[in-house]
């Protein structure tokens, strides 16, 4: 791992925006600086992919107790007849559960040891907003109102340093998250790596965005801040996307698009720790056979074609993914075949580094909360292990509070 | 009196507060788009109250926007998305009437609905019909209506709440999105609300009322009970304490600045309630209050992409083809008709990231290269606004972007500008338009 990689020193030459910068003649403000400066993470260091799942994913029908007749009673439409199931019961604590039948990808990921499930995943009093829970899931925070960053943000803040590569990358059509909100850098987002190419030969333009202001307010400033990071990662992301030698055929999807993306800029050492994608369409209150099979789908195709991908670059060692919804849905069906706001779902967690089989117990009808699957283990017991085991971060300090951490990594 | 009083009190130009073209462009830039030369100066001849008068009660509307609305039937009547959005956005470029532009905008924001899940171009342009005829009307005529709008029943599973099988999902964003706010009601007023909503369907696109479906026991909503139907809930949830100061603190998020303080929040709403929620009447206000004219305010708020492309396109009177109207928009992060969630676009730094600052700065590339698609013509703008020399063309540029107060370092980039007059007037634009500055509004 001590050799350069080619596409590494392509854009430790030419591709950073320091480049840019100081041929414009400027001296550079303190946060400029910063970003200018930026470089690369070390190459052996762990990395965490995180996908959303928008809208609240449905974790009965997901991972389904098909033993237990409360089940197939409660969702007379929509439940899923066990002859169907993809069942989990060669590993630990998979007794009497199945993956839904369109999760192939990941029941391969499952039995070859790649793969857990963690039940039963909540908070207390359960927020059945989509956006305060998933605020709550963003900031691991009871109160997200209180709160400007997320937990990952707390992580890019501990983590940024002088002469690295930005910790975290949003590759997304969508906005910043809340979970990636740090106070000290912008965490870039890209819709894709392909999205866009600047010219400003004579630096004109740069230099005109770059220059000391007077008199700013820290608005004027963050959009000066933002405009120049924009500069300096799409040179950075230029680079890298020359780098195409990807083996792995992806299924055409939205998901495994983005997937693919974050697999090249992986293996063209961009650096990053973080990864941060979604997939939405989980808020299915109406008609949910017809949405939720094929989003299922998406996800588990996507999943195992990203791992495949991982292992043919020989990176399978150095990447976790962990996926979460903002909350499960409702035990009993609603009367337009769909399932209203729940409570507790199931999180995977995929890599070589995973402790597979499935955690957090089997799934209690009998004892249920406002007609909701009980949270078993907080969400923040499963961000502990991911910190404390995968990143090697103190979750104390990313965490309000003390969790035992879940033990996710094998 | 408490001072909230006077923060609304009427603007009166003074020496350090005058009314001169930086004032009456910042007005236009937060009332409506980036103005082009001849709007800034009618508003400065105008005076402040007349133009306020004159926005809120909307002149006589262009012919090329006129235009437009005739072939807005043939656009309601295709299932496609784009011709709907482009549309929109042309007739944004186009009208006359900028604040009512933003008001469409802003309530598409706050009723977020997408298409994503309505499927129906008719149904979303049908929605945008009943906002922009209701937008600066009486809050409850609004919400009412919307709460009777096909694409929101479809949007928020109204056809599926029903007698003995209620369907929250309209109710919760009723009191937490459209109304109230979260914080402001009971889990159980959500459940006991839904019901009033029972048998309120659609079908063909139209609104149907199905009594057999309707829930007429009792309910009890905010502590009140009795046999409600879905209007009693609409006005229940507006004399509700918390609706005015949410609705208040909305608008001035949109007009003033992001994050308006307690005591300004609390000065609209009481506004609000004194103008029996009309929503003209509140802006008339505002817009025209000393509050408007607080320097602290001036650049204060980021623009949206719709606001960012719209006012780049008015000010600088380009002939952008709708496609490229509804990509740049797209891409910057506003899909119209598409909302990211019932929630809306966040607005404000969620702008901006490292991506879509790229697009931004990409754009105006596009549009101020030599080959930019005929787009922008300096040449027609030069001979319009007789600009004859380096002199003139570099002040006409400074005061149509950032109302001629330049930064020291960006005015010497422009002085150190050579080459031939249209060729500097192009790079000077591209120059002014991508600063952190003209991001702001």
């Amino acid at each position: 791992m001590t050799s350069i990689h080619p596409s590494r020193r392509e854009f430790l030459g030419s591709g950073l925006a320091a480049t840019t910068l100081l041929a414009s003649g400027l001296s550079l403000p303190g946060f400029l600086a910063r970003t200018a400066r930026a470089a690369l993470a070390s190459p052996g260091e762990r990395i965490l992919v995180v996908i959303q799942l928008t809208g609240g994913n449905d974790g009965l029908n997901t991972v389904i107790p098909y033993g237990d007749d409360r089940y197939h009673k409660a969702r007379p439409t929509l439940r899923i007849t066990p002859d169907r199931v993809l069942k989990l019961g060669d590993r630990e604590g998979g007794d009497g559960l199945g993956l839904h039948p369109a999760m192939t990808g990941m029941k391969d990921l499952y039995d070859r040891g790649l793969l857990s499930v963690v039940n039963n995943v909540g908070y207390p009093n359960p927020d059945r907003s989509h956006f305060r829970s998933m605020d709550i899931w963003h900031t691991a925070s009871m109160a997200p109102e209180g709160r400007d960053d997320g937990w990952l943000g707390r992580v890019v803040d501990l983590t940024a340093r002088e002469g690295q590569a930005p910790p975290a990358l949003v590759l997304d059509d969508t906005a910043l998250p809340l979970a990636l909100k740090a106070k000290t850098q912008s965490v870039p987002t890209v819709g894709s790596i392909d999205a866009f190419r600047l010219q400003d030969p004579g630096g004109n333009v740069t230099g005109a965005i770059a220059a000391k202001r007077a008199a700013a307010s820290d608005d004027l400033l963050f959009v000066q801040r933002t405009l120049i990071d924009g500069i300096d990662n799409a040179k950075r992301i230029e680079a890298v996307s020359k780098d195409r030698r990807s083996g792995t055929k992806y299924p055409n999807y939205g998901l495994a698009n983005r997937l693919g993306q974050i697999e090249q800029l992986i293996s063209a050492g961009f650096g990053a720790r973080i990864y941060y994608t979604s997939l939405g369409g989980f808020d299915t209150h109406s008609k949910q056979g017809l949405t939720h099979e094929p989003l299922l789908r998406e996800l588990s195709d996507s999943l195992a074609a990203f791992m495949a991908g991982l292992k043919e670059r020989g990176l399978e060692d150095r990447v976790m993914v962990l996926t979460y919804s903002e909350f499960g849905r409702r035990v009993k069906e609603n009367g337009s075949q769909g399932t209203d706001h729940g409570a507790a779902a199931p999180m995977f967690i995929a890599g070589a580094g995973c402790k597979p089989g499935v955690l957090g117990g089997g799934i209690d009808l009998a004892d249920l909360d406002e007609g909701d699957v009980k949270h078993r283990i907080d969400f923040r017991r499963v961000y502990a292990g991911v910190l404390g085991s995968w990143l090697a971060i103190d979750p104390g300090r990313v965490l309000e509070g003390r969790f035992e951490p879940v033990g996710v990594v094998g | 009196m408490p001072r909230f009083e006077n923060i609304l009190a009427e603007y009166k130009p003074r020496a350090d507060r005058p009314w001169d073209t930086a004032a009456a462009a910042h007005l236009l830039r937060r009332a409506g788009f980036q103005a082009g030369l001849a709007e800034v100066k009618g508003a400065v001849e105008r005076g402040p109250k007349a133009t306020v008068d004159l926005l809120v009660d909307g002149g006589p509307e262009t012919s090329r926007a006129r235009e437009l609305d005739d072939i807005e039937r043939a656009v309601g009547r295709t299932e496609d998305l784009d011709a709907a959005r482009g549309w929109w956005l042309a007739r944004m470029v186009r009208t006359a009437r900028p604040l009512r532009a933003r008001m469409a905008v802003f309530w598409h924001n706050h009723f977020a609905t997408s298409n994503q899940k309505v499927m129906s171009a008719p149904l979303m342009m049908k929605q945008l019909e009943t906002i922009e005829a209701r937008s600066l009307g009486r809050f409850e005529d609004l919400l009412l209506a919307m709460s009777r709008d096909p694409a929101m029943i479809v949007w928020l599973d109204g056809d599926s709440n029903i007698k003995g099988r209620p369907n929250e999902n309209y109710a919760r964003e009723l009191f937490e999105l459209f109304a109230l706010g979260v914080g402001n009601y009971t889990e159980r007023d959500i459940k006991e609300a839904a019901r009033a909503f029972t048998g309120w369907h659609q079908r063909q696109g139209e609104f149907r009322f199905f009594e057999r479906d309707h829930d007429t026991t009792s309910k009890t909503v905010f502590g009140t009970s009795g046999n409600f139907g879905g209007e009693d809930i609409v006005k229940m949830a507006i004399a509700q304490p918390a609706c005015s100061r949410f609705i208040a603190g909305k608008l001035l998020a949109e007009f003033l600045c992001s994050d308006p303080d307690k005591e300004l929040v609390e000065a609209l709403a009481s506004r609000l309630r004194e103008a029996d929620f009309n929503i003209g009447e509140t802006l008339r206000t505002l817009l025209a209050s000393e509050a408007m004219f607080d320097p602290r305010w001036r650049r204060a708020r980021i623009k949206s992409p719709v606001e960012f492309v719209v006012g780049v396109c008015r000010s600088l009177e380009t002939k952008a083809p709708a496609r490229s109207l509804i990509d740049s928009t797209n891409q910057m992060g506003q899909r119209l008709l598409e909302p990211p969630s019932v929630k809306g676009w966040s607005g404000h730094r969620a702008w901006l990231n490292s991506s879509t600052v790229l697009l931004r700065l990409a754009g105006i590339e596009r549009l101020t290269a030599p080959d930019g698609g005929g787009m922008l013509s300096v040449t027609e703008l030069r001979s319009r606004h007789g600009l004859d020399n380096r002199e003139e063309v570099l002040a006409y540029c400074s005061e149509i972007t950032l109302d001629g107060c330049l930064p020291a370092e960006v005015e010497s980039k422009l002085a150190a500008l050579t080459g031939k007059l249209d060729v500097q007037m192009r790079m000077a634009l591209r120059i002014l338009m991508s600063t952190p500055e003209y991001q702001m509004a």
